[in-house]
């Protein structure tokens, strides 16, 4: 009956019947209330379905259903932002990339604020977002960046088209996808354009304690931030510069500063809203084009033949592209 | 007892490390480092925890504990931690941020 309320009840009928459920879930456990949600939870397909668990400060997913799709905003801010940062994302692929969720296939936007203690990230973990609270001396919560829920929803995509292997020059491009992404969600919402947008990745994450504009920057890699306690940024921004380290996975967070400055190169010379050009080919190229173990070369190579069957060999559009990666040394 | 902490990845990529020495710790610090140890039996434990998926943004760690002649390191993908090892992890990533302050 609760199930029926939930699907077909007036909005008031509906929150009752939720938070009952949300009751039966913290009873029964965490597979069976996952299983029952996800049955309620779906609606046609094409439409946004959200919902926001709270870890509670300790490690386990996804934690307790606070938030979902349609429900009044929570008292929490985190929790608002985790939701209203899934929907602005749900918007940019839908609308202007025709993707319907993570999976093209509607699937459901869970996100999991409060994880751990002092939490200082975020991650994808292959079905879902989580969001750590800082550790509030360095880094603030991790939902107060757009760009970062954002680039944590397009791992799931990249997850589900290209399926980048996470390492080395490969994970670097799927890191940078999810940057790339990130920031035209940020761009999206403030309705800037390609000129007008600071291609920060991060902004606000750091406390006022630290010496940085964000984690990254697209237009300048190796700026964001210079810190006595958290060092420099050390992303490159052109292939001479390429980091070769086996932390961080070979320095997938690290080397993706190469491509991101070509997105910003490619961007900035087309001009305009970024994800109307520049975003449509890297978008094609992740969802047509790029293999598990695409590399730079591979991927710049892929979006020129993207820039070319999208708007015509020898176009403006195909010329930014191959400038584009030309800037940062990937001569195509 | 010497203990050697890293933890690198994650989103932001800025990695935390600290070194410690029982003997330069406080009585209370000493004490509670020996029992968040003992009670994984560290010595006792695999080399590596290593995820079968790919958990993307997520971090790494690596911990060397030496005592009584005793050398061992232990690495770890974070969604391959086993439970018991989180008030180690937790007190040694205290620890670190207290060192970088």
């Amino acid at each position: 009956m609760l199930k029926e309320i939930a699907r077909q009840g007036n909005a008031k009928q509906q929150q009752c019947a939720w938070e009952s459920l949300t009751m039966s879930e913290q009873i029964r456990g965490q597979r069976l209330a996952l299983t029952m949600i996800s049955s309620i939870g779906s609606t046609a397909t094409g439409t946004r379905r959200r919902t926001v668990y709270d870890a509670g400060n300790v490690y386990n997913l996804p934690g307790r259903l606070v938030r979902s799709e349609g429900s009044p905003k929570s008292r929490d801010r985190t929790v608002n932002e985790a939701y209203a940062g899934a929907g602005i994302t749900y918007d940019l692929f839908k609308k202007v990339f025709a993707r319907n969720s993570i999976d093209d296939r509607g699937m459901r936007l869970d996100s999991t604020v409060h994880y751990g203690k002092d939490y200082d990230n975020a991650f994808w973990n292959g079905q879902q977002m989580v969001y750590g609270d800082g550790d509030g001396e360095l880094f603030n919560r991790f939902t107060i960046a757009i760009d970062v829920i954002a680039h944590e929803l397009t791992h799931g995509v990249t997850q589900y088209e290209a399926g980048l292997e996470y390492q080395d020059q490969a994970g670097a491009m799927n890191e940078s996808l999810s940057d790339v992404f990130g920031s035209l969600v940020k761009q999206y919402r403030r309705g800037q354009e390609a000129k007008d947008a600071n291609w920060l990745i991060g902004e606000r994450l750091f406390t006022k304690n630290v010496n940085g504009k964000g984690l990254r920057s697209m237009k300048e890699p190796g700026t964001a931030y210079d810190d006595p306690v958290l060092g420099r940024d050390p992303q490159p921004g052109h292939m001479k510069d390429y980091v070769k380290t086996r932390e961080d996975n070979g320095g997938v967070h690290i080397n993706s500063g190469i491509p991101n400055r070509a997105f910003y190169e490619t961007a900035v010379r087309l001009g305009g809203h970024a994800w109307d050009k520049a975003g449509q080919i890297w978008y094609v190229a992740l969802r047509d084009k790029l293999r598990p173990r695409s590399n730079f070369e591979d991927t710049a190579g892929l979006m020129m033949a993207v820039a070319g069957e999208l708007y015509g060999a020898g176009s403006l559009e195909q010329k930014a592209v191959k400038d584009g990666w030309a800037e940062v040394g990937l001569k195509i | 007892m010497k203990v050697c902490f890293k933890r690198t990845g994650g989103l932001a990529a800025i990695s935390l490390s600290v070194t410690l020495d029982t003997v330069g710790l406080s009585e209370a610090d000493s004490k509670r480092l020996h029992k968040l140890i003992d009670a994984i039996s560290f010595f006792d434990q695999p080399q590596s925890f290593t995820s079968t998926m790919q958990e993307v943004d997520r971090f790494q760690y690596e911990i060397m504990a030496e005592a009584e002649g005793r050398v061992k390191t232990i690495k770890m993908d974070e969604s391959a931690v086993p439970d018991l090892f989180r008030p180690l992890l937790d007190y040694l990533t205290e620890l670190a941020r207290v060192k970088k302050k």
